[in-house]
C-alpha cells in the first residue's frame, strides 16, 4: 500500500458532476485550507495480495458482527446500547425473522502490514457510496486503465436487490431521504440505490422521509398517492426513527411494512459492538480492545459515543495525540477502544472504507485526514490495484 | 383513474417504452437473475419513479374502502377527517405539477439527482405563524378563504390574516424559510419578507393522512396537500430546511 500523486484530469470537475458528485462539503488540509473533497491529484496504490487478505477480513469481521447481534439478542444486552425497551423484543423479532439487509461500511485501519483492524461498522446508512461504486471506477478506467480496482459494488448491489427481491412483501419499494440534508448527499445516494434495484427489476418509488404519512384508518404507511409502503428503503438512522414521532408505528407495524435496512442493524451501527465483539473475540487481530463507559485497563484509548456520526464528539486519549472533535453527539454514553492512530502518509492519514453487500465484500473507498479523526473534513481519494 | 392520469404516471411509461428499445431481442418476464460481472443485461429492468408534495393520492381500492369505513364506524372524529381529506385531495389535484423526468433513465439517475443541488432554484418553506411568530396550530389560516368565511379578512398590502379572536381580531403571516422549534414551535432564521421569483414557496397544509412523523419538518402540519404555492413560480425540487444528514 503506497500513496501515489498523478495529475488529476483536466476537466475533472465537471466528470465528477456528471457522475452525480455535487455535495462534498470541502474537506481540509493539514493548514486547515480547503482541498477539494474528491481529491484525484492523490490516490492509494495496493497489491493484489493486500486487497485479498483484506477482502478475507472484511468477510470476517462482518460474520462476527452477525454472531455478534446474535448474542445480543440471545442475551437480551440491549441496554447496554442505549436502545428504549420498547424496541427490545421488536429487534429480537426482526433478527429471528432474518429481515433481509443489503449493504454495510466498514471502516478500517490499514497499513499494508498486518490485519485490518475494525474503527467501527456503518451498518445503518453508509454514504460516500456513488464515490466508491462510480466516480473512482470512471477515474480509474481513464486514468489507469491497465490497472484494476476493488470495486464490484454496482453489481453487487444489484445482484442483492434480485437475491432479497423475493423474500420483499411487494415488488415496489419506497426509497426514502431526508429533505433536512441540504447538501443532496443523501438524496443522490438513495437514488443510486434506486437505480441499482431498478436495474435488478423491482419497480422504485422515491420520496422524502418527511412525506411519509400514516393512514389512521388502516394503520399502515401510506405514500404521496396514499397507497401501502410495503417495504421502505431508507437512508435515515434507526435511532433516530425510533425517537420520532412516527417511530413507534414504524417499529410495531413490522414485518407488514418492511425497512431497509433492517431494525436489526441498530445493534451493527452502534459502538457498543465494538465492546461486545471485544468480550466475544478478546485479543482478535482484526479487532482493537474496546469497552463500555470506561476505559478498563487502556490507558491510550478513543473515546467515541455510542451513536455518533461523521467523527464528532471523538476524544483521543494518548500522550502527544490529545484531540477532541464538537458535535451534538454522546447523551448516550461513549465506548472506549484502544488508541491505533491511523497510518500516516506524507502528512496524511487514510481511513479504509471497506464496502460489503449482502455478505460479500464488494469493494474500498477512502478518505484521508490530515488529523487523526476522519470527519467530515475528510477528502476521497481513489485507489487501483497494480496489475502484477 | 386518478391513478391513471397521475402526472407520475408517463414517467413509468416512459421506462417502460426505453427498455423496450433497449431490448430489441424479445425476452421472458421471469425473475431477474442476479446480473453478471461480465454481462451487465438483466432480464426486466424495474421502474423509478418519484413522488413529492405534488403527487395526488390514487383513488382507494374497494378493499380499503370496505376497511376504512368499517373504522369510521369506530370513530366518529376520523369520519369528519375523512371529509376533509377529501377536500385536500381536491385542492392538491389542482396543484399537480410535473417536477422531474427520472424514468427511463438507465445510467445516471443518481446524476440526475445530483443536479437539482448543483444548481437548484431555491424552495422555500411557506409558514403560517401568529404574530408571535409560532406555527399556527391550523395551516389553512392563512389563507384568504379561511379567514373570510370565519369572519375574518386579508390585507393583501401587509400581507396579514386576521381572524376573529376573543372581541378582537388575531394577526397572522406567512413566515418564509427558518426552522420550527420543535418543542416551542417557534420560527426563526427566515424572513416575512415573500422571496424573489425564482424560488418556489412549498406551503404547510391539512391532511387527514398524517406526515412529517420522521425527519426534522414541524409535525404540527403535513407537509403536503393544499395551501398556496407563492406568489413567486419556479418550479420545484431542492431540498428546504436544516441541515442534519441521515448518511454516515
Amino acid at each position: 500500500m503506497r500513496r501515489e500523486r498523478s495529475k488529476p484530469r483536466p476537466d475533472w470537475e465537471s466528470k465528477v458532476a456528471e457522475q452525480g458528485l455535487v455535495f462534498g462539503t470541502p474537506a481540509r488540509d493539514g493548514t486547515g485550507d480547503s482541498r477539494p473533497y474528491w481529491d484525484e491529484s492523490v490516490h492509494y496504490v495496493f497489491t493484489l495480495d493486500e486487497i485479498l487478505s483484506l477482502e478475507a477480513d472484511v468477510e470476517l469481521l462482518h460474520s462476527m458482527c452477525l454472531e455478534a447481534v446474535d448474542t445480543v439478542v440471545t442475551t437480551e444486552r440491549y441496554k447496554e446500547f442505549g436502545i428504549p425497551e420498547w424496541a427490545w423484543p421488536h429487534i429480537a423479532e426482526s433478527w429471528r425473522r432474518g429481515d433481509p439487509h443489503v449493504y454495510g461500511r466498514f471502516d478500517l485501519r490499514y497499513d499494508g502490514s498486518g490485519p485490518a483492524r475494525l474503527l467501527e461498522y456503518n451498518a445503518d446508512t453508509p454514504t460516500s457510496l456513488l464515490e466508491a461504486a462510480v466516480v473512482q471506477w470512471f477515474w480509474k478506467t481513464e486514468v489507469f486503465p491497465d490497472d484494476d480496482q476493488w470495486n464490484s459494488l454496482h453489481e453487487k448491489l444489484v445482484e442483492r436487490w434480485a437475491e432479497i427481491g423475493e423474500k420483499l412483501p411487494s415488488k415496489e419499494l419506497h426509497f426514502t431521504w431526508s429533505t433536512a440534508d441540504p447538501t443532496g448527499e443523501d438524496h443522490v445516494t438513495t437514488a443510486y440505490l434506486q437505480e441499482t434495484a431498478a436495474e435488478a427489476g423491482l419497480d422504485t418509488v422515491g420520496l422524502a422521509i418527511e412525506e411519509i404519512g400514516w393512514h389512521p384508518l388502516l394503520k399502515r404507511f401510506v405514500d404521496l398517492e396514499e397507497a401501502p409502503m410495503n417495504t421502505v428503503v431508507k437512508l435515515y438512522p434507526w435511532e433516530w426513527v425510533v425517537d420520532e414521532e412516527f417511530g413507534r408505528r414504524a417499529v410495531e407495524s413490522l414485518p407488514r411494512t418492511l425497512w431497509i435496512e433492517p431494525l436489526w442493524k441498530m445493534l451493527l451501527s452502534n459502538k457498543a459492538l465494538l465492546a461486545v465483539l471485544w468480550e466475544m473475540y478478546p485479543g482478535h487481530p482484526n479487532l482493537l480492545p474496546a469497552f463500555l463507559d470506561q476505559p478498563g485497563l487502556l490507558t491510550e484509548y478513543v473515546r467515541k459515543p455510542r451513536l455518533g456520526r461523521e467523527g464528532a464528539n471523538i476524544q483521543i486519549v494518548a500522550p502527544g495525540y490529545e484531540t477532541q472533535t464538537g458535535g451534538v453527539y454522546g447523551a448516550e454514553g461513549y465506548v472506549y477502544q484502544a488508541f491505533d492512530p491511523l497510518p500516516e502518509f506524507d502528512g496524511y492519514r487514510p481511513a479504509l472504507g471497506a464496502w460489503i453487500v449482502g455478505d460479500s465484500a464488494a469493494g474500498l473507498g477512502i478518505r484521508e485526514t490530515a488529523g487523526l479523526v476522519t470527519d467530515d473534513g475528510a477528502a476521497f481519494v481513489p485507489h487501483r490495484i497494480l496489475e502484477s | 383513474m386518478t391513478d391513471e392520469s397521475d402526472d407520475t404516471e408517463p414517467t413509468r411509461d416512459e421506462a417502460a417504452k426505453s427498455e423496450a428499445e433497449k431490448n430489441a431481442e424479445p425476452k421472458s418476464e421471469a425473475t431477474p437473475e442476479p446480473a453478471d460481472t461480465d454481462e451487465p443485461a438483466p432480464p426486466k429492468r424495474g421502474s423509478v419513479r418519484y413522488q413529492d408534495e405534488n403527487t395526488a393520492p390514487r383513488e382507494p381500492t374497494l378493499a380499503e374502502k370496505r376497511a376504512m369505513r368499517k373504522a369510521e364506524q369506530d370513530d366518529v372524529e376520523l369520519r369528519r377527517a375523512r371529509a376533509e381529506a377529501t377536500e385536500a385531495a381536491e385542492r392538491k389535484a389542482q396543484l399537480r405539477r410535473r417536477v422531474m423526468i427520472g424514468g427511463g433513465v438507465v445510467v445516471g439517475l443518481a446524476a440526475t439527482v445530483a443536479i437539482w443541488y448543483a444548481a437548484a432554484p431555491s424552495t422555500v418553506t411557506a409558514s403560517c405563524v401568529d404574530d408571535g411568530d409560532t406555527l399556527s396550530s391550523d395551516q389553512n389560516i392563512c389563507d384568504e378563504s379561511y379567514v373570510t368565511s370565519h369572519g375574518g379578512h386579508y390585507d393583501s398590502g401587509t400581507g396579514f390574516f386576521f381572524l376573529p379572536y376573543g372581541g378582537g381580531y388575531r394577526q397572522y403571516h406567512y413566515y418564509y424559510g427558518g426552522s420550527v422549534d420543535p418543542r416551542t414551535q417557534h420560527v426563526s432564521g427566515g424572513t416575512i419578507a415573500a422571496p424573489s421569483t425564482n424560488t418556489t414557496v412549498k406551503s404547510r397544509g391539512g391532511s387527514t393522512i398524517q406526515r412529517g412523523g420522521f425527519g426534522v419538518k414541524s409535525s404540527s402540519g403535513g407537509s403536503s396537500g393544499g395551501g398556496k404555492s407563492g406568489s413567486s413560480g419556479g418550479s420545484s425540487g431542492g431540498s428546504s430546511g436544516g441541515g442534519k444528514s441521515g448518511g454516515s
